[in-house]
């Protein structure tokens, strides 16, 4: 099965977030973007991510969403009842860049470690004391 | 075995650390830079910056050439980045393999970029870099440009005006 990432967000976020990405892991096929701008209404963009779903059954589409909660994430949830359709809430660079490189359809298992992995590279930065001497190299 | 060598002035980075490193299966980095193995600081936010399951070592060139040779290296995937061509010239005098140099995403800070010359969107090389870099490919080493794995691997002496 085919995957397909969509990432949705509130403004330029989800737009930014794909130059950002693609930076790293190259022009990809796999991903898109959607924003909701000020002034407008989610419906559209959830009608769009709808009619995707329907056009292609057996393509999986995990949607990540910027914020859990707010109104994008919120439309997208409606779309939750198509088993072709994954929802995400929390997007960050390392979050879509391990979806993205993972091959073909992820279960809800391996989805739930990608967020897992997602949650520990955030964190309170740190340098830690070393030599860099390779001493521990082998 | 070093996999492959890179010149990379962001040393290690999202391509880098990334995208080259699981495209190639890497199990080791080596910074390899009598400079940079002498800033602590820098040491630190390197090895940060390494994959969590990759290892990174942070080498002066002779340290660096030392554990390549070993024999222990032998069934590594290992790669080698500096942000200098000449620290690799030094490095691959003192070592038997001849792995692959790929140069991106050099020269564009450091010196004043109208007297370098570009070879392509994200390689600026001065005269001595060229000088540096034929002595490299002396040495037998195949030298390519190709930023990502998704990119087109490009003969590097080529794009520089040579053969």
């Amino acid at each position: 099965m085919d995957k397909k990432i969509i990432l949705v967000s509130h403004g330029k976020l989800s737009a930014g977030m794909l130059h950002s990405v693609q930076m790293i892991v190259g022009k990809n096929e796999t991903i898109s973007c959607m924003g909701m701008l000020p002034g407008e209404h989610y419906q559209p963009m959830v009608d769009a991510v709808e009619q995707q779903l329907k056009d292609h059954p057996d393509t999986q589409y995990i949607v990540v969403a910027d914020l859990l909660g707010g109104s994008v994430c919120n439309g997208m949830t409606t779309l939750t009842g198509y088993p072709n359709m994954k929802l995400i809430a929390g997007m960050n660079m390392g979050l879509v860049i391990n979806l993205l490189l993972a091959p073909g359809a992820l279960s809800d298992q391996e989805i739930d470690a990608k967020i897992q992995e997602a949650k520990d590279i955030c964190h309170r930065v740190v340098l830690e004391e070393n030599d860099g001497d390779g001493d521990d190299f082998f | 075995m070093i996999t492959m060598m890179r010149v990379d002035d962001r040393l290690i980075h999202g391509q880098v650390a990334v995208m080259w490193s699981k495209e190639l299966q890497i199990q080791r980095i080596i910074v390899a830079s009598d400079r940079i193995a002498a800033n602590e600081l820098q040491v630190s936010a390197l090895k940060m910056a390494a994959p969590a399951d990759v290892k990174a070592a942070i080498l002066p060139i002779d340290k660096a050439a030392g554990i390549i040779n070993d024999p222990r290296s032998k069934d590594m995937k290992i790669l080698v980045i500096s942000n200098d061509p000449a620290d690799l010239l030094h490095l691959a005098e003192k070592i038997g393999e001849r792995p692959v140099l790929n140069i991106a995403n050099y020269g564009r800070i450091g010196g004043d970029l109208s007297q370098k010359t570009k070879v392509a969107e994200s390689v600026y090389l001065t005269g001595q870099d060229k000088e540096v870099i034929e002595k490299i490919a002396g040495l037998g080493i195949e030298i390519i440009h190709q930023p990502l794995p998704s990119d087109t691997r490009q003969a590097f002496q080529k794009m520089m005006g040579g053969k």
